[in-house]
């Protein structure tokens, strides 16, 4: 297939009309693929016949952008990678740069990273299974759902002081520790959310139309997920028993016991499903890890690399010379690369990073989970129906910020 | 040269394997400073297609997914101009490698391995946007982030921060079997609300 851009001809068919196909273009304003990418799909009536995905309509600039400001000033770019679940990527960028230095957050910032980050990833999933039901006809499976992320957003906004454009994390700790009773704001929260969760399921689990419209459609086999690279939500309904939590612990995470949900068809039903038992499974994580939360600092004490507290800066020169360099240099890392896998909300999302001992990254590359899975898309619609690209779109869960960053 | 700080026992069991001698092609190369998963080796491009078709069919490496293939320029820091860094991992053992390929400035040419995985598809369709890097074999090289009239390869570091592009022509729609293939004259009665013409403005 050479060049399908420049070459959408629309092909004869072969009936007795002599028909054509059709090509149809469901551009970057659709309001049904959210997200800013282009379907270029070639049509046999309703059956596609090809599609070609064109990516790179919210293309920022984040890689070039990186490499000409401080380590600490990536992360609020890293927000508006992927802005549903936005603390996992802020402590993907922090862990990357703490294993360039080789040093490790103390243990309470280590949990509170993963209580942040399972808060975050349920805000992804939901808002996943919520605009997916939604875009079916389901309103009001999303609007229980919504309401559900919107008690998460307000815990953690309790915490870091915004909803969508954290910026939570810094390299060598966080911005500040949890607020007090959050203990028990969250397990408020969380007697909301599991209502909701129960309630959106009622409406859909026995809902004739829900089940027909995602069962056996969009099949991804275990193969072909691993052959197209394919990580996180979507490997695992076809059965990819791998997630980077478990296989590549980091930040404490295998202090926590959790299941990983499997699909075994890897249709769409299976990936609303698995997203949807996750959910579960980071409410689960966030409560071992309240029982265990451990005292003490949230952050490393080597002032080279974190500023030291306000105090001591005005009190001490040490510290004030400290605040200065950091402030002014930039934290430095040693000369090295290093390429850093989190769990992210729909696979893996890596940092590769290459410092050259300076102030600024030498070259930052994320290897967005959303980007890789778009690459399955084209060959994946062929043969269904324009009505089938909805929800098969829906539960590949695009997100354009970190698919085009 | 190979300076290792992999501490992880599967992964030391990957680096004897592979310096056991069945992948001569791989060069030891510092490693990545992941403590324990950071195992990195360098390839010449010419080999590297037959290297890595080796590891993917090696049942006991077997690295079934490419993670990631990037590209890092060194303008003028080192003798190579650009260097394609691939990160693999083996699903089945969770062996993780990292190799990368010492490409030069004049041509820059690299074999695809999209045969291997079809995830290579959309990564070295980047890199080539970003960076200029043909893929030999690859069968559809096209810009996927920028646009296709796009002048230059953005994340070279001779490519400016805030670059300027020229204003390119409309472009002919690709639908073509529609109204608007017609010409002005054929659509009776309609008119035209949009001047398409594509001589410079004053105002260019």
């Amino acid at each position: 297939m050479t060049d399908v851009r420049n070459n959408w001809e629309a092909r004869e068919l072969d009936d007795s009309l002599r028909s054509k196909t059709m090509i149809l273009n469901m551009g970057p304003a659709h309001p049904a693929t959210h997200g800013t990418v282009r379907l270029i799909l070639e049509l046999d009536g309703e059956r596609i016949e090809r599609c070609d995905v064109d990516l790179g309509y919210l293309h920022r600039g984040f890689e070039k952008q990186c490499e000409n400001v401080d380590y600490n000033q990536v992360i609020p770019y890293t927000d508006r990678l992927n802005y549903v679940s936005p603390i996992i990527n802020n402590v993907g960028w922090v862990l990357a740069i703490e294993n360039l230095f080789d040093v490790e957050v103390p243990l309470r910032g280590q949990y509170i990273r993963v209580i942040m980050s399972e808060l975050s990833r349920m805000c992804d999933h939901l808002t996943c299974v919520g605009a997916g039901a939604m875009e079916l006809g389901a309103f009001t499976v999303m609007l229980y759902l919504m309401q559900a992320r919107e008690e998460l957003y307000d815990l953690i906004e309790q915490v870091t002081g915004a909803r969508l454009t954290i910026s939570y994390t810094r390299v060598g700790g966080l911005k500040s520790d949890l607020p007090h009773n959050f203990r028990e704001a969250v397990q408020a929260a969380f007697k909301k959310i599991e209502k909701h969760l129960i309630d959106a399921d009622k409406l859909v689990s026995r809902n004739r139309i829900f089940q027909d419209r995602m069962a056996d459609v969009g099949i991804i086999s275990k193969d072909e997920a691993i052959a197209y690279g394919i990580t996180g939500p979507i490997a695992r309904a076809s059965g990819v028993n791998y997630d980077v939590r478990k296989a590549f612990p980091y930040s404490s995470y295998d202090h926590f016991e959790f299941q990983v949900p499997l699909g075994s068809k890897g249709d769409n039903l299976d990936r609303f499903l698995v997203r949807f038992n996750e959910i579960y499974e980071s409410m689960s994580i966030v409560n071992q890890a309240f029982k265990k939360l451990p005292d003490g600092p949230i952050s490393i004490d080597d002032p080279k690399i974190i500023m030291p507290p306000k105090d001591e800066v005005y009190d001490s020169i040490e510290g004030m010379i400290s605040q200065f360099e950091i402030v002014f240099g930039g934290i430095k890392p040693p000369a090295g690369d290093i390429y850093f896998p989190v769990e992210g909300g729909n696979g893996e999302l890596g940092f590769y990073v290459v410092s050259d001992g300076s102030g600024h990254p030498y070259r930052v590359r994320v290897r967005p989970p959303c980007f890789v899975a778009m690459g399955i898309m084209g060959p994946l619609l062929e043969g269904h129906t324009i009505a089938d690209v909805v929800p098969i779109f829906g539960m590949i869960n695009m997100i354009g910020g970190e698919c085009d960053r | 040269m190979s300076e290792t700080n992999i501490h992880n026992p599967k992964q030391l069991e990957l680096k004897s394997y592979i310096e056991k001698g069945s992948f001569p092609d791989l060069i030891p190369s510092e490693s990545l400073k992941w403590k324990s998963y950071g195992l990195a080796y360098k390839c010449k491009p010419e080999n590297f297609l037959k290297v890595a078709t080796l590891l993917k069919e090696d049942p006991i490496v077997n690295l079934d997914m490419l993670i990631d293939v990037t590209c890092v320029d060194w303008l003028d820091s080192k003798d190579y101009r650009f260097e394609v860094v691939y990160q693999f991992l083996s699903i089945v053992h969770h062996y993780r490698l990292c190799i990368k390929l010492e490409v030069g400035e004049v041509s820059p040419k690299v074999p695809s391995v999209r045969s291997l995985w079809p995830a290579a598809n959309f990564l070295e369709r980047e890199v080539f946007d970003m960076y200029g890097i043909t893929f030999e074999g690859h069968g559809d090289l096209r810009r996927i982030l920028m646009y296709d009239e796009f002048i230059g390869h953005p994340l070279r570091k001779d490519y400016p921060l805030r670059g300027k592009q020229p204003r390119i022509e409309l472009r002919v729609p690709e639908l073509r079997n529609t109204s608007s293939d017609l010409k002005k004259e054929q659509l009776v009665g309609l008119p035209s609300r949009r001047k398409i013409s594509t001589t410079t403005d004053s105002l260019n």
